[in-house]
């Protein structure tokens, strides 16, 4: 009895794998699939073409000859946090049933993943989230990834420079992971290799707009309403007035080819040294809102109204990254160049082009990471960013500056592993701190337990969610 | 006279030259050096794949398993090159597909490039080369121990023979030659038949004793002696390692191009 128990437990396992596993994969496909049809389908020419090209993709994942190997893991997470500061109440209370499936063939991978989300504080409580579905062909020279993808071309950590492939999911701010914070894109991403230098391409036919959240905790400050002066009086002279703001719905790009997206990064190895040159032809995740002044007469006389429409420009986008050890430091960068960037003015001249300037952009981060002992690193970075051909009308800061620190320690043997994370803008004088620790019980049960505080004036990027410091309780288990 | 204490010289000569010449012929080891050069080339292949088990065992004997799958390359100094490895953790599943890649250079004076890629982050990170005290991904190896250690990093001193499980071993001592290294001395039992450590105590900086490894279970696979179990024992932190080899094979075809960031960005080898 023991001895039949013993032989089949693994044999039925496998066999659930297998099944679940390729489950997975075609429950995932159709899913995509749908998605891709609906949002392209019977639209025009192209759209239809890019709706083959999908069901080619498909098609692949499901047709099983190509593939000789499907495996099924994922986890079970169960977010709990609760505010510090008075009411003290659940900021979040979610259960996140992630689902991976994997496909391996000779010259062929695909990969799935599918998470089941219940929140129980959230507005949407239960969700069903395809993150990532693509498919690797591999050749001796040429690699390419199909499908939708996460593209991570950053060296910075907890800031996003050159990571801008995809849009970020800032709907819990920068707390999630970052692997839930930034959103898969569907894409083309062909891998030119040789030796150490290889050349990424990607093509990018679907947009997608950074995720903020509208309401509750982690909402961002949206002013409702704005100083100008949209008239001038019988004398010629501007008449200031604080002028009511009306956020209109946001306007994305219809789905078209000369809205595809594109970039490419070089990447090579030099004298001990990774380098990376970045160049992207985006829309900006992150909206730029259009703005329009409409009069309004009242009782009290003449007045106006800010009609705000998030859009997303154009932006080129040129990058470079590096990382080179020095004995037992470890060097990295990375820098960024917007030549032509949409921001905020207060300049009434503008009022045609909806309050905004365009103005060059620079970014950069220098870090080091050094081994303090054999179970503790650190790591320190420092990052600015700075509006170039800068005027005062502009209002956005001329200069922004951040430095972080990470320790990150890895005791008894890498079962106890204590994180103490802190970004402070220097420029305004708000910071986010994090100190977690996470207690590996067994190879798949993990506790992580930890703080997040955040503080600052009310007008800071971390300061307006001063109020959500808070703790929590996470809970994985890894299939 | 005078010519037969000529030839006499001349012969004894000779014979010094003719030991010396089967010395080297033979392969038989002069000196603490030479022993652990042999020990050094025995594993000189090609090319080296294995799949490995390794269960970590705490103090309480509680058990945790790593599968990894390990890639090695020998470049014999092509570009200064010498080796070049790429090992991948299949499971458990919070660490799966995490790779790491080893660039070790011929020039002992020049440290290894090493490159770790985390799935979780999905991006690749240089690790400092001198890092090479830290431990292995939660074993009780190093990065230093896991191999690539060049023979002349230590001074090696042969303390006399002893026996080991019935086998008469050579005794040696070897003292780092970096004064900073982690251990202050270490001492092997190296077998004479097979030119194989079956043994090896690792001191730490005070003199004391810290770990001690055993191979074990020594088979011939493809004209190779090679051990297929070893157990670190760390002392100090009352915790050991065990790994056990799964699958290896010697001097398969293994391209240039496996060794590569994009190769271990794809978590897994085609």
């Amino acid at each position: 009895m023991r001895i039949s128990t013993f032989f089949f437990i693994p044999r039925i396992t496998r066999i659930a794998r297998m099944f679940f596993g390729k489950s997975v994969m075609k429950i995932s496909a159709v899913f995509f699939l749908l998605r891709i049809t609906r949002m392209y389908f019977g639209k025009n020419a192209m759209r239809i073409s890019t709706t083959i090209f999908m069901i080619v993709l498909v098609g692949l994942i499901l047709f099983e000859p190509a593939y000789s190997e499907v495996e099924f893991h994922g986890f079970f997470r169960s977010h709990n946090a609760f505010r510090l500061k008075d009411p003290n109440d659940a900021m979040l209370l979610r259960n996140r049933l992630r689902l991976n499936s994997e496909l391996r063939g000779d010259n062929i991978y695909g990969y799935a993943s599918v998470d089941f989300l219940n929140d129980a504080v959230a507005e949407s409580r239960t969700n069903l989230n395809l993150r990532e579905l693509y498919l690797d062909i591999y050749g001796s020279w040429v690699d390419f990834r199909i499908g939708r993808q996460q593209v991570v071309w950053g060296k910075a950590d907890g800031y996003f420079i050159n990571d801008i492939v995809n849009p970020l999911d800032l709907s819990y701010f920068l707390l999630q992971d970052f692997d839930d914070i930034r959103m898969a894109t569907t894409m083309l991403n062909t891998k030119l290799h040789h030796g150490n230098h290889s050349l990424e391409i990607l093509v990018i036919p679907e947009f997608k707009p950074m995720k903020m959240a509208l309401t509750g905790d982690w909402a961002f400050q949206r002013p409702d309403s704005l100083y100008v002066s949209p008239w001038m009086d019988t004398h010629g002279q501007p008449v200031f007035m604080m002028v009511p703001m009306n956020y209109q719905e946001e306007m994305t790009p219809i789905n078209s080819i000369k809205n595809f997206e594109y970039g490419f990064k070089f990447n090579t190895f030099l004298v001990g040294t990774d380098l990376s040159f970045i160049y992207l032809k985006v829309r900006e995740d992150k909206p730029i809102m259009k703005k329009e002044i409409k009069p309004v007469m009242t009782q009290t006389g003449l007045s106006g109204i800010v009609n705000l429409t998030p859009t997303h420009p154009w932006i080129n986008f040129y990058g470079l990254n590096f990382s080179r050890p020095v004995g037992t430091f470890v060097f990295r960068g990375e820098g960024g160049y917007y030549p032509n960037r949409y921001f905020d003015t207060r300049d009434m001249t503008k009022i045609n082009d909806g309050l905004l300037v365009k103005k060059p952009f620079l970014q950069g981060m220098v870090g080091v990471d050094y081994q303090l002992t054999g179970e503790i690193d650190i790591g320190v970075q420092a990052i600015r960013e700075r509006i170039l051909n800068y005027d005062d009308n502009l209002m956005d800061d001329e200069l922004n500056s951040i430095g972080s620190l990470m320790l990150r320690g890895r005791f008894a043997n890498e079962t106890i592993l204590p994180l103490w994370l802190t970004l402070y803008n220097i420029t305004n004088e708000s910071y986010l701190s994090r100190i977690a620790v996470d207690w590996k019980y067994s190879d798949s049960f993990t506790i992580t337990t930890g703080f997040d505080i955040l503080g600052g004036d009310s007008d800071t990027i971390f300061g307006q969610f001063d109020r959500n410091d808070n703790v929590y309780l996470k809970l994985v288990y890894n299939f | 006279m005078r010519c037969i204490k000529i030839l006499i010289v001349i012969g004894l000569v000779m014979v010094i030259i003719a030991q010396a010449a089967y010395a080297q012929l033979s392969g038989y080891p002069r000196s603490a050096r030479d022993i652990m050069l042999k020990v050094d080339e025995r594993g000189e292949v090609k090319t080296e794949y294995n799949k490995t088990r390794m269960t970590l065992i705490n103090k309480k004997g509680k058990t945790r398993v790593r599968d990894v799958v390990r890639y090695k390359k020998s470049f014999n100094g092509e570009k200064g090159i010498d080796t070049k490895s790429l090992i991948f953790f299949e499971s458990p599943a919070d660490i799966r597909g995490t790779g790491l890649l080893l660039w070790s250079y011929t020039n002992a004076g020049k440290e290894d490039d090493r490159w770790l890629y985390l799935p979780a982050l999905k991006k690749i990170r240089r690790i400092a080369g001198e890092s090479k005290n830290e431990y292995f991904m939660g074993t009780d190896f190093t990065y230093d121990d896991m191999g690539g250690r060049n023979v002349d990093d230590d001074t090696h001193k042969l303390l006399g023979k002893e026996e080991l499980d019935g086998v008469e071993c050579y005794k040696i001592e070897s003292i780092p030659v970096d004064k900073d290294d982690q251990y202050s001395k270490k001492i092997a039992w190296v077998t004479p038949d097979k030119w194989i450590t079956a043994k090896v105590e690792f001191y730490d900086n005070n003199k004391q004793l810290q770990k001690t490894l055993t191979i074990s279970d020594i088979r011939k696979v493809d004209k190779i002696w090679t051990p297929h179990l070893l157990f670190m024992d760390n002392l100090s932190k009352k915790h050991q390692t065990k790994i056990e080899v799964i699958e290896v094979s010697f001097n398969s075809e293994m391209k240039d191009q496996i060794f590569t960031t994009t190769t271990l960005q794809r978590g897994r080898v085609q």
